[in-house]
């Protein structure tokens, strides 16, 4: 197997498709790099690493397809090689595809905006959410492995695996979306009084705490936070979330702040925006996600190399 | 007889379609086995199944005489080459990178041999050329060489010559023809060029809708199909006491039916066959071809070529 891994590795990274891919990625960690350095942007974007991203799909789709399309994959099997090893092959060299891709984008990323951001974060934040980022796309690696496995077709496989990870963002999204929906949300009005008596007309403001519209509950909270959790996208966003200015460090700087207004709000006082509970989660207890999504992509494998071993190989 | 490979009731359902239906066959040691069928008969079929590129779904096969659920076939495979289909090769490298890379993954040490099997093959003045730009002939050549590396025992060729032209053709067959002889690497190719296989095959296997509906060798088949004399008598064991006499070569085929291998005059042998009280009821002259021969294994409609 080890002599399959490095004639595997030889030709991926000796090839054009490799090369090309490695300069863009590097491309995009410049260019967000300067931007960062530059603007006014007060977080440390996922950007250069959707693009390393990008880059792999393009990178594992047409080396993977051309296996099958050249039929080099049956002097492999035929060789002795196992489909299980191919199989495990192909996932070793991607994942390590994309750590070089993660480094090409990440790195020069770092440098150029290194002074920004160690003036807005502290190292330990910042090393936590590139773990995060380079975890996100490892773990999607994993998926697009999976895909053009299965379909075996490099114009297909690019195909699936674009329409897989719109997919996983959108669901993202949307879970995240519906997850930070307020569990209470107070209501204000008021009203004018008249008093005929006295011919004077008298304000009476009223605020009730009332249960909020789009809360999500359980047990559909669960599936839904089980879903966010497995999702490897998830880690790229959590990462985001994790060094942005925007939604934490200037609102709510630190945990108990955060745990301190979520009792206020519970107890019916001052103003409910977020679900505090998913913030939370979302900000400190993504560093676990990466094991969540990790136990998926593995089961996922298996399921891969169980379908590949089943399936003939014309 | 040492044999390379051996199937036992192999078979390989896809859903409802049965592509392989118990197919028993042996290669022996040292022979070109030709496999015959039509478009669709099961011949690249089997061949996968040996390669494992499929799993078959009944039935056995052993290379080697290792059977192919042992864990030690993966090295019995290592002894084979094939090409199925399609020539197996990077089209991006040069016919020289493409047998680095085959070496690489069979371990090969050094790529001491690349230059000789180059040689073999008659690509040797292809230098730097992609194998996107090789013609088709060159490409078939190319895949042969790959599957050559590792110097194998046991050659699987799928349609190899299909697409060639007459003097791709001939290369390939002279190939296949050296490395049977002067390298003693057995030979299955299968193929529905008739006229070509029986310029390489030392044993045939005759495939018809997934069924091996014959296997034979080229001695016997050449026996089958030669000119001779259908006779329909009232006895063959006076036909035979008869043709012993007159010291021909002949097959009983039926009771009634025999061939005679021999020009024979119709009034000597009517004369001979009266005085053993026996009949001649019919005589007709055979000239059977491969084509015909395997026509009537398979009945028509088939679209076996014997350009």
């Amino acid at each position: 197997m080890l002599r399959l891994t490095k004639v595997t590795m030889r030709l991926r990274f000796g090839s054009l498709m490799f090369a090309v891919s490695c300069i863009a990625s590097a491309a995009a960690g410049i260019l967000m790099g300067i931007i960062i350095s530059q603007g006014d942007q007060d977080e440390l974007s996922a950007a250069p690493f959707t693009a390393a991203g990008i880059c792999l799909i393009f990178s594992v789709c047409f080396s993977v397809g051309t296996e099958f399309s050249n039929g080099t994959v049956r002097n492999k099997l035929i060789q002795g090689y196992t489909k299980t090893q191919f199989y495990l092959v192909q996932l070793v060299t991607a994942l390590t595809e994309a750590l070089i891709l993660c480094l090409c984008a990440g790195v020069p990323y770092i440098l150029i905006g290194w002074n920004r951001f160690f003036s807005l974060f502290d190292t330990e934040l910042l090393v936590k959410s590139l773990v995060l980022m380079a975890a996100g796309v490892l773990l999607s690696t994993a998926i697009i492995v999976f895909l053009c496995i299965s379909v075996r077709n490099t114009a297909y496989a690019l195909i699936v695996c674009a329409g897989a990870l719109f997919l996983l963002f959108t669901v993202s999204n949307s879970l995240d979306s519906a997850l930070t929906h307020p569990e209470y949300s107070k209501e204000s009005g008021g009203e004018i009084e008249y008093d005929p008596e006295t011919e004077t007309e008298t304000e009476i403001t009223w605020e009730k705490v009332v249960p909020g519209k789009y809360y999500v509950k359980e047990p559909r909270r669960t599936v839904y936070t089980i879903l966010w959790k497995i999702d490897p996208i998830t880690c790229l966003r959590a990462a985001q979330d994790m060094v942005s200015c925007r939604d934490w460090r200037e609102q709510h700087f630190t945990v108990e702040q955060n745990k301190a207004l979520l009792d206020k709000d519970r107890a019916g006082e001052g103003k409910y925006l977020w679900d505090i509970d998913h913030l939370e989660d979302r900000l400190f207890g993504s560093i676990y996600y990466p094991i969540w999504s990790g136990l998926t992509v593995l089961v996922l494998t298996g399921i891969g190399i169980l379908i590949f071993r089943k399936r003939n190989i014309s | 007889m040492e044999y390379v490979l051996k199937t036992n009731t192999l078979s390989k359902r896809y859903r409802k379609f049965t592509a392989l239906d118990e197919v028993s066959l042996s290669v022996p040691k040292g022979s070109v086995y030709g496999l015959v069928g039509r478009n669709g008969a099961g011949k690249t079929t089997l061949m996968r199944v040996i390669c494992g590129l499929q799993e078959p779904t009944g039935g056995s096969y052993s290379i080697y005489g290792v059977e192919n659920g042992s864990r030690s076939i993966a090295a019995s495979r290592k002894r084979m080459g094939a090409v199925i289909e399609k020539p197996a090769i990077y089209l991006g490298m040069s016919a020289r990178q493409n047998l680095k890379v085959q070496y690489s993954l069979l371990g090969l040490p050094s790529d001491e041999g690349i230059d000789q099997l180059l040689e073999l093959v008659g690509l040797t003045d292809t230098g730097k050329k992609k194998a996107r730009s090789f013609s088709l002939g060159m490409k078939q050549r190319l895949g042969i060489a790959v599957a050559l590396a590792g110097s194998p025992d046991f050659l699987l060729l799928d349609e190899p010559i299909n697409g060639l032209d007459p003097q791709g053709i001939v290369e390939i067959r002279e190939l296949i023809l050296k490395l049977n002889r002067e390298h003693s690497i057995t030979v299955l190719i299968s193929s529905h060029i008739l006229s070509e296989l029986s310029l390489l095959a030392t044993h045939y296997g005759f495939v018809d809708k997934g069924r091996l509906v014959k296997e034979i060798s080229a001695e016997d088949l050449e026996r089958q199909v030669r000119k001779c004399m259908k006779v329909s008598v009232s006895d063959t064991k006076a036909l035979t006491r008869v043709l012993d006499r007159q010291g021909c070569e002949y097959e009983i085929i039926s009771d009634k039916d025999a061939k005679i291998y021999a020009r024979i005059p119709i009034t000597q042998l009517t004369t001979s066959l009266l005085e053993e009280d026996c009949e001649l009821l019919t005589v007709s002259e055979a000239d059977e071809s491969l084509e015909s021969y395997f026509i009537d294994l398979v009945g028509g409609g088939t679209d076996v070529k014997t350009d």
